[in-house]
């Protein structure tokens, strides 16, 4: 049997199995013994190949699990997407609450030397920051970033609303199981927020925009409006969040921007209710452009955010011995068609730091995840060269 | 209770962690199967797993709807464990181990022969493009045309690579049949 006639009986077979021939094929196949023959041998061999493979039930569970982590989190309602600082919100229009974030902004000028004192830890600042909170409402959050591309002394208006009652608010809702955002939630401006959100919702990010206001500006008194930080160490006890142990770090790239994520895992059986820790985001904080600095920028980031969580970076499994949950000190995260470098630093004293680099003109937002309990940094997303 | 996939898909592209959960507990024994066959060992099968999952996880609500699901979930399947043989570009761990073959030879020779020679040594030394339809194929039952849509080739193409996948199996298998009985009548003097 030549090898055409061979193959050609094949292909019929292999029909014939899969139930692809016509009548007189099949008669053909069936009157003839040989070609039988190869059926019955062709699927005996198919039943094997069909055979599923089971994987051990502890594998299953742990991969479904894992996937299960990965499910995008349905923003709640509360959480103000990137937005066109160019058109300004409907929160900032009402008198009294200019009157609010005036006095904020205020307060906000006198916390700025905590933000920038040099060498200390993020966990001091909050600290600091927390002795200025119980007495003068500081505001403790930024409901989102924004690139400040001019500085205006209007913006400082918009600037940090202020709050006096955002830790309860923000506890209900993370009880609830919702995002945890840097946003102002007060029950008496949250219909003002959600004003604004179905306006921005619709809206498209503006990069560049020489108008955008960041909503939490910050300044000095030698220098005007900067892009604000974001800080959120206000809780009585920031150590408490040290019962979270850093679990992955990664990049994810999207159309309109890319995704910094920094995931943890709670480590306690009774893991603090808020999400997942205080953290603090700072833009080219000079420390890290030192080249003496231990924790230096490398030299291909010419711009970038200083991120910092409450968290640990591993355990001591004896006095000696450190085991790292993820990563080793200067890990470079980076990830496929995005422009964002992510750089670990390590942790001290239960603070996590992070380096991201980002592109000039970047605009930028941050928000939390009870579950899995994430820090998620926001950022254009901006095709590379 | 009944499985109403469509109905878990909806829920799941709302954000439902339990309809999720469901989906992937009923499609996870076949997704493995097909990393298994496809990758031939079970480290990269894990792998691929975990990466199938959570792909599915991470862009359910991607999905359009007016698909199969299934058809989906065994693209992202098959690329997983293509994407494992290429990104670790290693030979499968299982080798061809003649005297355990021989030992299990029994005077029933041919189908104990096909059900004691793993399959994965035989599937592994199919060209890539044959084993991939050939597990669609005998694993799933899924349909030429289906497989042509999630290999984006031609159902003819399909129908061709399956006869020669099946051809290649037998001959492999035969093929080693022939050299074991060889072997055991040496063996036997």
């Amino acid at each position: 049997m030549d090898d055409s006639k061979r193959h050609n009986d094949f292909e019929l077979i292999s029909a014939y199995i899969d139930g692809r021939v016509t009548d007189a094929e099949r008669a053909r196949i069936e009157s003839d013994p040989k070609l039988m023959n190869e059926v019955h041998q062709i699927l005996s061999i198919s039943k094997k190949v069909g055979k599923i493979v089971p994987n051990d039930p502890e594998t299953k569970a742990i991969h479904i699990q894992a996937a299960l982590n990965e499910m995008p989190v349905n923003l709640p309602d509360s959480v103000i997407p990137i937005r066109n600082a160019n058109k300004r919100s409907s929160f900032f229009a009402r008198p009294a609450r200019i009157l609010g974030t005036v006095a904020a902004a205020i307060l906000v000028i006198i916390a700025i030397p905590l933000f920038r004192s040099g060498d200390s830890s993020t966990t001091q600042i909050a600290s600091e920051n927390l002795e200025k909170s119980d007495t003068e409402q500081v505001p403790e959050s930024a409901p989102v970033e924004e690139r400040e591309q001019r500085n205006d002394g209007a913006d400082l208006e918009e600037s940090a609303p202020l709050n006096s009652s955002q830790n309860e608010t923000a506890t209900d809702r993370e009880k609830e199981g919702e995002i945890a955002t840097d946003i102002d939630l007060t029950e008496d401006n949250e219909p003002d927020i959600s004003e604004n959100i179905e306006e921005s919702q619709n809206e498209k990010l503006t990069s560049g925009d020489p108008s955008t206001a960041g909503l939490q500006a910050v300044t000095t008194l030698e220098e005007p409006i900067r892009r604000g930080p974001v800080n959120t160490y206000t809780s009585d006890n920031p150590n408490e969040y040290d019962s979270y142990l850093l679990q992955d770090v990664r990049i994810e790239t999207g159309e309109e921007f890319d995704t910094f994520i920094i995931q943890l895992t709670a480590t306690d059986d009774d893991p603090p209710s808020m999400a997942p820790g205080p953290y603090a985001i700072r833009l080219n904080e000079e420390n890290f452009v030192q080249e003496e600095s231990p924790r230096s920028v490398p030299e291909d980031i010419y711009e970038h955010l200083v991120i910092e969580i409450s968290g640990r970076g591993g355990t001591w499994t004896t006095e000696e011995e450190y085991e790292p949950s993820w990563g080793s000190f200067e890990q470079r995260i980076e990830a496929e068609g995005s422009v964002l470098t992510g750089i670990y630093f390590g942790d001290f004293e239960s603070t996590l730091t992070f380096v991201l680099g980002i592109e000039s003109g970047s605009s930028f937002r941050s928000f939390q995840t009870l579950e899995p309990p994430r820090l998620i940094i926001e950022v254009d997303h901006i095709v590379g060269e | 209770m009944s499985f109403d996939e469509s109905q878990l898909v909806a829920e799941a592209q709302q954000g439902s962690r339990d309809a999720l959960e469901q989906l992937l507990e009923h499609n996870y024994d076949f997704i493995f199967s097909i990393c298994r066959r496809i990758t031939g060992n079970i480290d990269d099968a894990n792998e691929a797993t975990q990466e199938t999952l959570i792909s599915v996880a991470r862009n359910i609500s991607s999905f359009n709807s007016t698909a199969k699901f299934s058809t989906w979930v065994y693209r992202i399947a098959t690329n997983a464990s293509l994407d494992e043989i290429r990104k670790k570009s290693r030979r499968p761990t299982t080798e061809f181990n003649e005297e355990t073959v021989i030992t299990k030879t029994t005077p029933s020779l041919e189908d104990s022969l096909i059900d004691s020679i793993d399959i994965d040594i035989a599937l592994q030394r199919l060209p890539e493009e044959f084993r991939v339809v050939l597990v669609l194929r005998d694993q799933l039952g899924t349909s030429y045309e289906e497989i042509g849509e999630i290999l984006d080739v031609p159902s003819g193409t399909v129908k061709s690579r399956i006869a020669r996948a099946r051809q290649k199996m037998k001959e492999e298998i035969l093929g080693n049949k022939n050299h074991l009985r060889e072997v055991k009548e040496v063996n036997d003097g």
